[in-house]
C-alpha cells in the first residue's frame, strides 16, 4: 500500500499521539532519549536509545515503537544529571582476512543482521569505494555480502568501515564515564575520560560534527545518460546540489562517485561523463558540503580543480576524504585553507589531480558541553583523547539547567547550500552547513550561543526572531533534523521549533497533559520514517515527559514555511 | 550469570565481560588513560573486576 502524506498545515491538525509503550523505566534525572541526527536512514534498524541508568538502557525500535534491553555498560561514574548520548554512523572497522568481488570476510564477530546498512572501504582494494550490505554471517569473522558484483575482488588488503552506528555514552560524575555501544556486535567498550569533563549537575551534550550530517539524498535513479542521473520523484529546487557528491550505491553504475554541478528538479548533471551509465536500477547518494576533482596535490595540500572557489578558512576543522583517485580512502582534517588550496596533515598517499574528493563534518571529533561551566571539551576518537578548547572569544555565560548543545550540518537551504563566499558576522551567510554548534543557554534565558568550529570562537547572544522572549530552564527538550531544532519548554507542554535557516524560533505546538517535576536529560529524538513504497521522508517527533512513564509521538506537517524545501521532506 | 576473561591482544592483555557466555563488553586497552595502551595480565584481570561489579551493581 503506498503512502501518501498531503498533511499541510492550519488546514489539518497537528496530532499528538500516545504511544502504548510506555518508557520502561520511568523518566528520572539524567534520563536520555538519543537518535541519530542524520537525514538519511542507517539501515533497516532506525536505532534510538533510551538510557535510565548504566544498567539500564534499552533500544527503542521505531518501526515496532518498542523498548527492548541492550546488554549492561559497566560504566564508571554515577548516572544522573549531565548525562548525554550521542549516536555516530561510524561502527566496526578492521582489514579484511579475505574476499571475492561481492563478500568480504571481517575480522570482527558480528551479532546483528546488517542488511540495508553500508560498509565503506578505506584502504586496499577497493579503497573509496561503499557498498549496500545484502547479508552477513553471524558469529567471529563474519562474512559480508555486498548487493553487487564489483571489478576488482576484496582481499586481505581491504579496510572496511561498518557504518551500522556507535552509540557514545558520557556517564557524569567527579570521575566520569565514557564508552560506545557498537550495535554491530552488540558490546560495550570503553574509552578515556581522562582531561574530560566531569559534570554533576545540569544538562550534559555530547555532540558529533559527523560527515553524513549533511544536506543529503537517497534514491533510486529512473534513468541515466552519459552526464545526468534522473530520479522523476523528485522534485528539487534548481541547483540546490551543486557541489555536492553523487555517488552510486548499488545496481548499474555501482562505485561511481562524480560531483553535481547542476540540477533540474529530477535531474542530476555531473562533472564528468559517468564510465557506465546509472539506469532504473541505480542507487544513489548525494551527500557532502563540497566536492570536487583536485588540480592538484600532496601529502598535506589538495588544490582545487579550478579557480578560487573558497574564503579563507573557512573549511578549518572539517575532513577532507578522497573518494576516488590517487589517495582514496585516505581521510584528514583541515587546518588551514585559502581561496583555492586545503591544508590539513600528512596522509600516506599524496593526492594529484585525479583525486576526487569531498569536505565534509569531522567523523573523528565529538565535543561535549554543559555542567555549570563554559568549557567546551573535544574528544578524539582516533587518538582516544580529550582536549579543552580554547575559544579565541569566550563564550558569555555558562550553560545550565535546560541548556542545548546541536551541530548544524544539513540546513536544506539555498543560502546555506550556496556556492560562494561566506559572509562575515555569523551564521547567516552561505555555505554555512557544517560550521556551527547552537546551544540555547537555559537557566531562564532565551540566550543562543553559537560556537564556529571553523574560527574557533563563540559567538555569544546570538540574535534571533520569532518567540524570542521565551526563556528555557529545567525540564526543557531539545532534538533536532535538517536544520530544525524542536524543544519543550521546561514542563510547561509548549513547543518550538527553531528554524536555523530562518533564524527564528517558531511557535509550534502544546500537549496538555501534565508532567511530573522538571528535571534534567534530554529526552525529546526525530525519528525520519521512510516510507518503502515511494521513499519519501516523514519526521516523527517522540518526546517523552518529565517525571513520568508516558510518551507522545506526532508527525510533523510538512514545513511549507521553510524555503526552498521539496515535496515529501 | 557474568564473568570475565583476559586475552592476549598486542604486547599486552585486554579483557571481555561475558553473561551467559556472550561477550558484552570488549576491552582491548586501558579504559583508564588516553590512547590506546596495553595492560598486563594482571591489571586486566584486576579492571575487568572492577568493571563486572559495576555490570551486576
Amino acid at each position: 500500500m503506498s503512502l501518501t502524506v498531503n498533511l499541510r498545515p492550519k488546514i489539518h491538525r497537528k496530532q499528538w499521539e500516545p504511544i502504548f509503550t510506555q518508557t520502561p523505566v520511568a523518566v528520572a534525572t539524567g534520563c536520555v532519549f538519543c537518535a541519530p541526527t542524520l537525514p538519511i536512514p542507517p539501515g533497516d534498524g532506525n536505532q534510538a536509545y533510551y538510557i535510565a541508568g548504566t544498567s539500564s538502557i534499552f533500544q527503542f525500535a521505531q518501526k515496532e515503537e518498542a523498548f527492548g534491553q541492550i546488554p549492561n555498560s559497566g560504566s564508571a561514574g554515577s548516572f544522573g544529571a549531565g548525562c548525554a548520548m550521542f549516536w555516530h554512523p561510524s561502527g566496526p572497522t578492521g582489514t579484511a582476512s579475505a574476499g571475492t568481488t561481492t563478500t568480504l570476510t571481517t575480522t570482527s564477530t558480528i551479532n546483528r543482521d546488517l542488511r540495508g546498512y553500508r560498509m565503506r572501504i578505506t584502504g586496499g582494494t577497493n579503497k573509496g569505494g561503499e557498498y549496500i550490505i545484502k547479508s552477513n554471517t553471524w558469529g567471529a569473522n563474519a562474512v559480508i555480502t555486498i548487493q553487487d558484483t564489483l571489478g576488482a575482488a576484496f582481499d586481505n588488503t581491504s579496510v572496511y568501515l561498518l557504518l551500522t552506528g556507535h552509540l557514545w555514552l558520557y556517564v557524569p560524575g567527579g570521575t566520569s564515564g565514557f564508552n560506545y555501544y557498537d550495535w554491530a556486535l552488540n558490546t560495550w567498550t570503553s574509552r578515556s575520560i581522562a582531561s574530560g569533563p566531569a559534570v554533576t549537575s545540569n544538562e550534559g551534550c555530547l555532540i558529533g560534527p559527523c560527515a553524513a550530517n549533511c544536506p543529503s539524498d537517497l534514491g533510486t535513479a529512473s534513468a541515466g545518460a552519459a552526464t545526468t542521473l534522473t530520479d522523476s520523484s523528485r522534485n528539487w529546487p534548481v541547483n540546490i546540489w551543486t557541489r555536492s557528491m553523487v555517488v552510486i550505491l548499488s545496481g548499474t553504475g555501482v562505485g561511481q562517485y562524480r560531483y553535481i554541478s547542476s540540477n533540474t528538479s529530477t535531474v542530476l548533471t555531473v562533472d564528468t561523463a559517468w564510465g557506465t551509465n546509472p539506469d532504473n536500477t541505480s542507487v544513489y547518494y548525494i551527500f557532502g558540503q563540497w566536492a570536487d576533482v583536485a588540480s592538484a596535490g600532496s601529502t598535506t595540500t589538495i588544490t582545487a580543480g579550478s579557480g578560487t572557489p573558497w574564503t579563507a578558512s573557512q573549511w578549518i576543522n572539517y575532513q577532507v576524504r578522497a573518494v576516488a583517485g590517487t589517495g582514496a580512502g585516505q581521510v584528514a582534517v583541515i587546518t588551514a585553507n585559502t581561496t583555492s588550496q586545503l591544508t590539513f596533515g600528512a596522509v600516506g598517499t599524496g593526492f594529484d589531480a585525479t583525486t576526487r574528493y569531498v569536505i565534509e563534518g569531522d567523523d573523528n571529533a565529538l565535543y561535549f558541553l554543559g555542567g555549570t561551566a563554559v568549557t567546551l571539551f573535544k574528544y578524539s576518537i582516533s587518538g582516544n583523547t580529550w582536549s579543552t578548547v580554547t575559544p579565541g572569544v569566550a563564550r558569555a555565560g555558562a550553560p545550565a539547567a535546560g541548556a542545548s548543545g546541536t551541530y548544524i550540518g544539513s540546513v536544506f537551504d539555498s543560502l546555506w547550500m550556496g556556492v560562494g563566499a561566506v559572509s562575515a558576522g555569523g551564521p547567516n551567510g552561505i555555505k554555512c552547513n557544517g560550521r556551527y554548534i547552537y546551544s540555547f543557554r537555559g537557566g531562564t534565558t532565551g540566550t543562543l550561543d553559537v560556537y564556529d568550529i571553523a574560527a574557533v570562537t563563540w559567538v555569544s547572544a546570538f540574535s534571533y526572531s520569532g518567540a524570542s522572549n521565551e526563556t528555557f530552564q529545567t525540564g526543557t527538550t531539545y532534538a533536532d533534523l535538517d536544520g530544525v531544532i524542536y524543544l519543550q519548554k521546561d514542563a510547561t507542554g509548549r513547543f518550538f521549533r527553531f528554524e536555523v535557516a530562518r533564524n527564528e524560533m517558531i511557535p509550534w505546538s502544546t500537549n496538555n497533559t501534565t508532567q511530573g517535576a522538571a528535571i534534567d536529560g534530554a529526552r525529546m529524538i526525530v525519528m525520519p520514517y521512510f516510507d518503502p513504497t515511494n521513499g519519501k521522508k516523514l519526521r516523527f517527533i517522540y518526546w517523552m515527559l518529565n517525571t513520568s512513564s508516558f510518551m507522545y509521538r506526532i508527525l510533523e506537517i510538512a514545513r511549507d514555511l521553510v524555503a526552498p524545501m521539496w515535496n515529501g521532506f | 550469570m557474568h564473568g570475565t576473561q583476559v586475552f592476549p591482544v598486542g604486547e599486552g592483555f585486554g579483557y571481555d565481560i561475558l553473561q551467559d557466555g556472550v561477550v558484552i563488553i570488549h576491552q582491548e586497552y586501558d579504559p583508564d588513560l588516553p590512547g590506546f595502551e596495553s595492560m598486563s595480565e594482571a591489571e586486566a584481570r584486576a579492571k575487568a573486576d572492577i568493571v563486572l561489579q559495576r555490570v551486576q551493581a
